[in-house]
């Protein structure tokens, strides 16, 4: 995140709007992460913990493909 | 010498009575006769004496002989029956009675341009029964095969050495290696920002999460965490969103300023990170290695996912 204040301060913007566009792509990222992550979300299988660990598991699985993805 | 005392007695002519010469004469023979054929026995028995000492001298030239060529015959003993091995697997070959599939036969120009069969490729092709054609046919489909099985299809994941093509696939993955369902411990980067940010929690906050956990079926407490880390869009890290409606502000909710963020590299949240950074290794470290103590699948898995 330091090192995008930087980039964004070295092509000019202030000191806060850099921190704002820095800031802009981390809930870019996070929220693309939260539309594979939210498969997990109110999963809860009294009946079977099984279907419940398989859900959160995979919503885990896709969200580091996801992070796989910005990494490259 | 006893038959020179012998002919000169005869010569002599001893005893002149007539009565004793025939009875003499006759033992005498006797005598000779005996004596020639002792004779020839000794010679005889030289002879095999000398026979018995050449084949002594044969069959000692000869052991040592075997002593110096007996690992070859070993290692030519061991290749024979690797030879007829090998013989049998490609006579086994058209045994498999293997369909005409387009496949193969695709698969046979491609792998043996010079055994292209102007005919599909049948069973009692007299290419099958070449063991090196055969050999090379085999590695290559086997290539071919891990090829195959490795092809993530559709929304297919793969993490590391996993490969989960789909849910249906994992869930078998997970009631296979995974005790209790211990899902808590395989963490993505969101869970582990929220695990950063731990904060000061009294003792009756604790202790109610556990019971909470333990009244849910969880074996520890991860579970119960990462299942409320699902409900929240950002890691409570960078401050926790208003619930009377969708954040507009242009910064990350709890940090406002870059300056919250890293002052000069003195103080600030990223610091703060790197600090417990370690710390959050150590306690999963210890606790994959004594939850997945026994599943090593899991353990890889989770150790996969938080090191990646």
């Amino acid at each position: 995140m330091q090192w995008d204040v930087v980039f964004w301060k070295h092509k000019g913007y202030s000191k806060q709007a850099a921190w704002e566009l820095t800031c802009l792509s981390i809930q870019w990222i996070f929220e693309d992460i939260h539309v594979v992550r939210v498969v997990g979300r109110d999963s809860r299988d009294i009946k079977n913990p099984s279907t419940t660990a398989m859900q959160i598991l995979w919503a885990t699985l896709r969200s580091h493909i996801v992070m796989e993805g910005y990494s490259r | 010498m006893f038959r020179a005392h012998l002919n000169l007695y005869l010569y002599l002519g001893a005893p002149s009575s007539t009565d004793y010469y025939p009875t003499l004469a006759k033992t005498v023979a006797e005598l000779l006769a005996t004596v020639t054929r002792l004779d020839a026995d000794n010679s005889a028995n030289n002879a095999l004496n000398q026979k018995v000492y050449s084949l002594e001298n044969l069959l000692t030239t000869h052991e040592a002989q075997f002593a110096a060529i007996h690992p070859i015959l070993r290692s030519v003993k061991d290749l024979q029956a690797k030879i007829t091995s090998l013989e049998q697997k490609s006579i086994a070959w058209p045994a498999l009675q293997i369909p005409q599939d387009p496949w193969l036969n695709n698969f046979a120009m491609h792998i043996t341009p010079n055994a292209i069969p102007a005919a599909p490729v049948t069973p009692d092709s007299a290419s099958f029964s070449q063991p090196l054609d055969v050999g090379a046919r085999l590695c290559t489909l086997e290539h071919q095969l891990k090829s195959l099985e490795k092809r993530v299809i559709g929304n297919g994941i793969r993490i590391g050495r996993f490969l989960f093509q789909s849910r249906e696939d994992l869930w078998i993955w997970l009631l296979a290696n995974v005790p209790s369902n211990c899902f808590g411990l395989f963490l993505d980067g969101v869970s582990i920002f929220n695990f950063l940010a731990q904060t000061h929690m009294d003792s009756q906050e604790n202790m109610a999460h556990l019971y909470n956990s333990q009244k849910n079926g969880f074996d520890t407490i991860y579970e119960s965490r990462i299942i409320s880390f699902m409900q929240n869009w950002f890691p409570n890290l960078f401050g926790k969103s208003r619930s009377d409606g969708m954040d507009t502000s242009k910064t990350l909710l709890g940090l406002q300023s870059s300056d919250k963020w890293n002052l000069e590299g003195v103080t600030g949240l990223q610091l703060q990170v790197e600090r417990e950074l370690p710390n959050v290794n150590l306690q999963f470290r210890n606790a994959i290695a004594t939850t997945f103590e026994d599943s090593p699948e899991a353990r890889d898995l989770s150790l996969e996912l938080l090191y990646r």
